[in-house]
């Protein structure tokens, strides 16, 4: 029982963890709030519920295209809106403002084209198998969800810790003059950051859609505060912290749905979360007042 | 090498820099002086690119630089450093230097997914080239230190490290030597001769009179936005204007 838990919780903040990751990046490199990830992360839900339901695609096609719209997604938003006003100069406050704009665009949409009520992925293409460790039994569908997203996270902490162009972006999170003129394309690595922040948002919407199978244009919304709680407790800009943030509000859900009662969800993760606030402001690996990716 | 021709600077209703003309030959060493607030720091905005001039024209190697973004101006071979020292804090030293590397990267992300022989060849002449520059500043003994911890004068010298990184034609420092003790300025003087001696251009500001007169073989002074003297260092100490300038400013 507990043991079923624990593999429950692991995987749903595993997805949590990857929303916030891409949350956190954007925040860490852009130094922008990008309020609008939900959005994508509902857009990106769908995008994949259509690619599978209206195009038959099968669903390891259909996931990683759909992968690529969210993150098209996001650098659109980067280009029409966060540019813009980077270009400005303008305050924290606006990109804020701004996103939270987008972001009721894309939910209106959604509603739009694809109505209020939640839409499920054609059960069918889902075989029931499970995999069995010991008395444990883990669907294969959540399975997969939990080796995606762990993967997912891996490969963004080895690019950005590793690789040439994280240095790069590390570089920019420091400081992005100092950077450009160090010959860093850094305008660039804006829409790059902005492209896979929004993939792996969208990656997220895709897997939560998949787990409860229900998609709705609201979905972005709740999903947003959640991020926002995992980074706040990861260390705002943290990319481990966004990851621990991630799985430790995932935790603390699955527990509080078993040993409380669903509706006691948010208020304890929440709860969790004002109280980190009281104890650590900057959260488990902020540093209080430099920007980090 | 490089060209101010009549750049003018205005931020609002201040004129920063008014009708500035300057020349810097290839292979000199050039020194701007100039009191506080004279816009010194303004010319190495504009020459990198932070903003543009409200008028005039820039030239480097005989190509205009107006328009092209800090990044690509970097590309052309001009490197900086800072009077308010930008370096990356929480990265070691020899990866800061690497960062600087980064105009003359020559292999792809699939490369170093790959691991690549030619990702493992360029990182290891990267490396390689970062640490022999540590040494060159005289920080080669810690390369793994973080940034963030050493004292002022070495993150001066890190600064310049980084910015030798990226093989500029030109070099701008401002203010190199700013919060110096004596030894340590002596190392840097003697740094920037042997740069010197490399053929490398060198434009710097500084305020410390014996440091400048000591290395640039030209010097101009700069006051309230203007360009007031420029020739050898000799000329300039007997210029009636420039000791005007300075009167009752002790070499500062």
């Amino acid at each position: 029982m507990l043991a079923q838990q624990i593999v429950n919780a692991i995987s749903l903040g595993s997805v949590y963890a990857l929303f916030a990751l891409g949350f956190t990046l954007v925040f860490g490199i852009l130094g922008v709030i990008n309020l609008s990830h939900g959005g994508i992360f509902m857009l990106g839900a769908y995008a994949a519920l259509l690619l599978i339901s209206k195009f038959f695609l099968p669903f390891w096609i259909a996931i990683p295209v759909a992968m690529i719209f969210s993150g098209l997604v996001g650098l659109l938003i980067d280009v029409l809106i966060l540019r813009r006003l980077r270009q400005r100069q303008a305050s924290h406050l606006m990109p804020m403002i701004a996103t939270i704009g987008a972001a009721i665009l894309m939910t209106s949409l959604a509603q739009g084209l694809f109505g209020s009520e939640a839409r499920r992925f054609p059960l069918e293409m889902f075989n029931d198998e499970n995999l069995k460790l010991g008395n444990i039994t883990i669907p294969l569908l959540q399975a997969g969800i939990t080796t995606l997203s762990i993967l997912l996270m891996l490969l963004m902490v080895w690019v950005l810790k590793r690789t040439r162009l994280g240095q790069a972006l590390r570089a920019i999170a420091e400081s992005p003059r100092a950077a450009a003129l160090l010959g860093i394309p850094v305008e660039r690595l804006f829409y790059l950051t902005s492209f896979i922040a929004a993939a792996l948002g969208g990656t997220a919407g895709i897997l939560i859609g998949l787990s409860f199978n229900a998609i709705s244009p609201f979905m972005g919304q709740p999903m947003l505060h959640k991020g926002i709680a995992a980074i706040i407790l990861g260390g705002l800009g943290d990319v481990r912290g966004a990851v621990l943030g991630g799985l430790f509000l995932g935790v603390a859900e699955v527990f509080a749905i078993t040993f409380l009662s669903s509706e006691y969800r948010d208020a304890l993760s929440f709860g969790l979360l004002f109280l980190m606030l009281l104890w650590r402001p900057q959260g488990l690996f902020g540093a209080s007042a430099t920007r980090s990716a | 090498m490089l060209t101010l021709d009549r750049v003018s600077c205005h931020f609002g209703g201040v004129t920063a820099l008014d009708q500035v003309n300057l020349t810097v030959l290839e292979g000199q060493v050039f020194g701007l002086i100039g009191p506080n607030g004279a816009g010194k720091t303004t010319v190495f905005n504009l020459i990198t690119g932070l903003f543009p001039p409200s008028e005039g024209q820039l030239t480097f190697q005989g190509q205009s630089l107006l328009g092209l973004a800090s990044h690509h101006i970097a590309t052309r071979g001009i490197a900086r450093t800072f009077q308010n020292i930008r370096l990356f804090s929480e990265m070691t030293l020899i990866d800061n230097v690497i960062v600087g590397m980064h105009t003359h990267l020559n292999y792809l992300i699939w490369d170093a997914v790959l691991k690549t022989p030619r990702f493992r060849t360029s990182e290891r002449e990267a490396r390689a080239q970062a640490q022999q520059l540590l040494h060159r500043v005289g920080l080669g003994d810690s390369p793994l230190e973080l940034a963030g911890n050493l004292s002022y004068g070495n993150q001066r010298k890190l600064e310049i490290a980084r910015a030798l990184a990226a093989r500029p034609k030109l070099l701008l420092l401002d203010e190199p030597v700013a919060g110096m003790n004596a030894t340590e300025k002596n190392t840097v003087m003697a740094l920037i001769e042997t740069l010197h001696q490399d053929q490398l251009t060198v434009f710097m500001i500084e305020h410390d009179m014996r440091f400048v007169m000591g290395l640039c073989d030209t010097v101009a002074v700069l006051n309230f936005g203007r360009i007031i003297a420029q020739g050898s260092p000799s000329a300039i100490q007997s210029n009636p204007a420039v000791i005007e300038a300075y009167l009752g400013q002790e070499d500062t």
